[in-house]
């Protein structure tokens, strides 16, 4: 089925936990695999995305070439408010 | 029956790894046995491996692990090769789809060793291999089982990830559905929901086929990291200022002593150099003042040691230790700042290094501390390490207060008046006219290149510190063992509780000399017999030291940043008697 | 406690026709009209010339490491906010090695005045370009023209929120002892720059050069007016640039009662 959050233009990946991700429109997190009427096509446009197979952000330029490489891009990731309780820098 | 389990919980940085961590420390401390949890986190903010590494019925973390209770797949490929025959090993049935080179988090040194050994299989397929039991949890099943079950945004439900593969683990471990039920009360301010998470995860290994874990000594239990346990130490002694600059492993210490403070002044410096001038300005106007820093910081603050030498001005210096030199690996442990601690501060600067073994001995060593830095007017500096700050374990309950200092003032005082001990007596400014100076000065506080006066002034600070050798020389080290061992063991600092617990399983006779006091150093020749094998976190600073009284036969070096395990001192103890003249110790993920 | 309560019986030794004569005398009159105690009076210096007047005037003193006065005295105020806590040291000392503590104060407000005995060059080790020493200067011990740049002492005070700035020239010691006391009687961070000749070293900011330019404020001039003085380079105003008052650091942090049982009472289990 390919109108599952996955492929949607509401929906970020989780960072951590890859079969769950954020939705936009519903504010709340569903199962990558879900899906519901909201459902609209991924647009990538913009400066900066998100590429989930190299776990970071990819700016404009490097965009294409992810793509061609089968890559899975998103516009933004997910990140839990509540992982700042976790942080230990340097 | 002994309990004695050593167990990792790893997980991506951000992904609960902490609570996870918390709640099974604290289920085995309720549950009355002694426990001991080891944290290793990246220096980065969100997203790289990090994990607990938790020993049961000990103090010391061994190899290999009872279990590995994995939040992603990355803390297998970490960990997996660590796990004994007949291990559990709980994860999401969906880490085990994943190959190495599909995780670009993980470094790039692991994912090569990994893939020069089973080419690039899924992980399900690699863990065949291995004899261990494997518990693969459908946590996307249980999320969604969970949702509809409570009702609540699934936002709020998928932070119980981490509560159910932990939960999972700690009951197939042997623990019951009571205990870990009340160690994740204590830890949630709001249960509710974790506790529902619990009981559906372990609903999934209902059957398992486990040896219960009997209750340990019942009582209360006090729960601490080093952070904490020397900031309450700090508070109980009674401190009135503190400074600190932002650093790891330290900051911790110093932003809780900030929540807790009272009426302590806090000061957040622009720079560690101020840090110690501002505790210094405090100390010399009457309050007990302390700093704390790792490594870096203490470069910086080299210069105002030199200061509080020459102007005679008590402080506490609290150095956690982390992996050098220069930024390094700011997370991780070492014991590489001895001889700086040492010899830091230009000329000849005699002050106090004092190092703690494990948490009880930090609060006890925070107190002793401020004693000597006070009696003897010159920095204190308390070595303690990351390893000990991040640690979280079950500490007895040795806080005492310190009572203030009194100070009396006489008609024509004389700051630094020669006296036959070396220490004039202290009064703050404020209360006298005088001159602290960080120049060569009279009695008074004048500036003086008189030669006499000079010397007066040298011989007086080396008269203070024969005194302070003589007052601690008692205290200097502990000894454990046979007095009469084939090998003898030096070490200072964190490596103790593993090294205890090797000479008790060794097959060599082998006694441990843990040095506590490492400035004034103390002449230890008397306490050696047979070979001497010296274990440090360091490049041999240690051995440097103990040259000048014996012969290091051989030495084992903990490079790698992490902490010394005991399995690695066991080995290195049969080296050393065999001849081996280095040991590199190389346990840790 | 008038004038001779404050000399000390050290030997002074400064060169003969220094400034620091001037401010040494300006300062004893300042502290001697308040009153101030010599055991509740803190003069904390760094290292340099400047820096030995804490030998030459009776209170409760502290010789500190060079470009650190600030930290220190900024303890010292903290620990016991009865005591007056003066930083005197020289230009190099506080807007070289110490800029960054000296831009920390400021920030934090505590109330310690500081005075740059400001010569613009390091005397005491032979007359090196100080931080207030224009570029292309070559003073006459020196083998090259200074190739930095000075950097403005008023203005960066200002950019760090000192509370009180203020100029004063060494040898106007009555005009320069006005100064001292409105800057003791504020209650802040104050700072003022002292503009002083350094007659073995700086052949060309000599005493006729100063004098030459130099010229007191109007007084209550507004903000906008206060910042082209600060920054007018022919002739050098002297006077309070600025004051205000604002809330000093230790009003900025709470105090409240701790009982340390409790706080171990969340750890037990």
């Amino acid at each position: 089925m390919d109108k599952n959050c996955e492929r949607c233009g509401n929906w970020s990946p989780h960072i951590g936990y890859s079969f769950l991700g954020f939705c936009f429109k519903k504010e709340d997190i569903s199962f990558r695999d879900s899906f519901c009427e909201f459902f609209t096509e991924l647009e990538l446009e913009g400066e900066f995305f998100w590429c989930e197979d190299c776990r970071s952000i990819l700016d404009f330029k490097e965009l294409e070439e992810h793509r061609k490489n089968g890559h899975r891009i998103f516009k933004q990731v997910f990140l839990d408010s509540d992982y700042r309780e976790e942080i230990y820098e340097g | 029956m002994k309990v004695d389990l050593s167990f990792v919980i790893g997980g991506f940085q951000g992904g609960g790894i902490e609570s996870a961590g918390q709640i099974a420390v604290k289920a085995f401390a309720i549950k009355g046995h002694r426990v001991f949890g080891s944290r290793e986190y990246h220096s980065n903010i969100i997203g790289a491996h990090s994990y607990y590494h938790i020993r049961v019925g000990g103090k010391a973390l061994r190899m290999p692990l009872d279990a590995l209770i994995a939040l992603d797949a990355e803390s297998i490929f970490t960990h997996f090769k660590n796990l004994r025959n007949g291990a559990i090993l709980v994860c999401d049935q969906k880490s085990l789809e994943k190959k190495a080179s599909e995780i670009p988090s993980m470094s790039r040194a692991l994912r090569e060793r990994i893939e020069r050994r089973y080419g690039s299989q899924k992980l399900g397929k690699i863990l065949e291999n291995l004899e261990i039991r494997l518990i693969a949890l459908p946590m996307a099943e249980l999320l969604r089982k969970l949702s509809e079950e409570v009702k609540k945004p699934m936002s709020s439900v998928s932070r119980t990830l981490n509560v159910m593969a932990t939960s999972a683990g700690l009951y197939a471990l042997g623990l019951d559905v009571l205990t870990i039920g009340r160690a994740i009360e204590r830890h949630f301010p709001n249960p509710e929901l974790n506790l529902i998470a619990m009981e559906m995860a372990i609903e999934e290994v209902r059957d398992l086929e486990r040896n219960e874990i009997p209750d340990g000594k019942k009582g209360e239990k006090i729960v601490l990291t080093g952070n904490e346990a020397v900031a309450i130490a700090k508070l109980y002694s009674g401190i009135e200022f503190l400074s600190f600059y932002p650093i790891t492993p330290a900051t911790d210490e110093a932003l809780f002593i900030e929540e807790n403070r009272g009426r302590t002044i806090i000061v957040q410096a622009e720079d560690e150099i101020s840090a110690l001038g501002m505790a210094l300005g405090a100390s010399i106007a009457g309050l007990r003042a302390t700093v704390t820093t790792s490594g870096p910081g203490f470069s910086l603050m080299n210069e105002m040691i030199s200061f509080a030498v020459q102007a005679e001005i008590p402080v506490v210096i609290t150095l956690w230790m982390r992996a050098s030199p220069s930024t390094g690996i700011a997370t991780r442990t070492g014991q590489q700042d001895l001889l700086h601690a040492i010899f830091s501060g230009h000329g000849d600067t005699f002050k106090i290094v004092i190092a703690s073994g494990d948490h009880e001995e930090a609060v006890e060593d925070v107190q002793l501390s401020f004693k000597l830095a006070e009696d003897f007017q010159m920095p204190v500096i308390h070595l303690l390490d990351k390893f000990i700050a991040s640690s979280l374990t079950t500490v007895e309950n040795k806080f005492q207060l310190l009572p203030k200092r009194k100070f009396e003032a006489y008609e024509g005082y004389l700051r630094y008046k020669l006296t036959e001990e070396g220490i004039s007596p202290f009064v703050p400014v404020g209360m006298a006219t005088m001159i602290v100076s960080s120049l060569e000065h009279d009695e008074y506080g004048f500036a003086s290149e008189d030669p006499v006066n000079r010397e007066e002034m040298m011989l007086k600070r080396i008269r203070k510190f024969k005194k302070l050798a003589e007052k601690v020389s008692g205290n200097s080290y502990s000894v454990y063992g046979d007095k009469n061992a084939e090998l003898t063991i030096f070490s200072f600092g964190s490596t103790k509780s593993a090294i205890l617990e090797a000479i008790e399983e060794s097959e060599f006779s082998a006694k441990f000399v843990q040095l506590r006091i490492l400035s004034p150093f103390p002449d230890i020749s008397e306490e050696i017999s047979g070979k001497v094998l010296c274990i440090e976190s360091n490049a041999g600073q240690l051995s440097f030291l103990l040259e000048r009284y014996c012969n290091v036969d051989s030495i084992a070096m903990k490079l790698n940043s992490r902490p010394v395990y005991v399995d690695e001192v066991i080995r290195a103890i049969e080296e050393a008697m065999n001849g081996k003249k280095e040991v590199i110790l190389s346990e840790g993920a | 406690m008038k004038g001779p309560e404050y000399r000390t019986e050290a030997w002074v030794q400064w060169c003969p026709g220094c400034g620091n004569y001037g401010i040494l005398t300006a300062l004893r009159e300042a502290i001697s009209e308040l009153e101030i105690e010599p055991k509740k009076l803190v003069i904390v210096s760094g290292i340099g010339c400047s820096s030995r007047i804490v030998y030459y005037i009776r209170g409760s003193n502290v010789h500190t490491i060079h470009g650190r006065a600030i930290p220190v005295a900024s303890g010292i105020k903290l620990a016991n906010p009865e005591l007056t806590v003066i930083v005197a040291a020289g230009d190099g000392d506080i807007l070289g090695i110490g800029a960054g503590h000296f831009v920390a104060l400021g920030r934090r407000n505590i109330d310690v005045k500081v005075l740059i005995h400001d010569n613009a060059v390091y005397g005491l080790t032979k007359g090196q370009a100080g931080p207030t020493l224009p570029s292309g200067i070559k003073l006459r011990a020196m083998k090259y023209a200074n190739p930095q740049e000075a950097l403005n002492p008023l203005l960066l005070a200002f950019a760090c929120n000192y509370t009180f700035i203020a100029r004063g020239y060494a040898y106007h010691v009555k005009k320069l002892k006005e100064i001292l006391l409105e800057a003791l009687k504020h209650r802040g961070s104050a700072v003022v720059d002292i503009l002083q000749p350094c007659v073995t070293y700086n052949d060309l900011m000599t005493k006729e050069w100063f004098e030459s330019k130099i010229y007191y404020l109007e007084p209550n001039l507004d903000k906008e007016a206060v910042l082209h003085k600060m920054m007018e380079k022919e002739r050098i105003p002297l006077g309070i640039f600025f004051k205000e008052e604002k809330e000093t650091f230790d009003k900025r942090m709470r105090e409240f009662e701790v009982d340390l049982e409790s706080v171990i009472q969340k750890f037990k289990l």
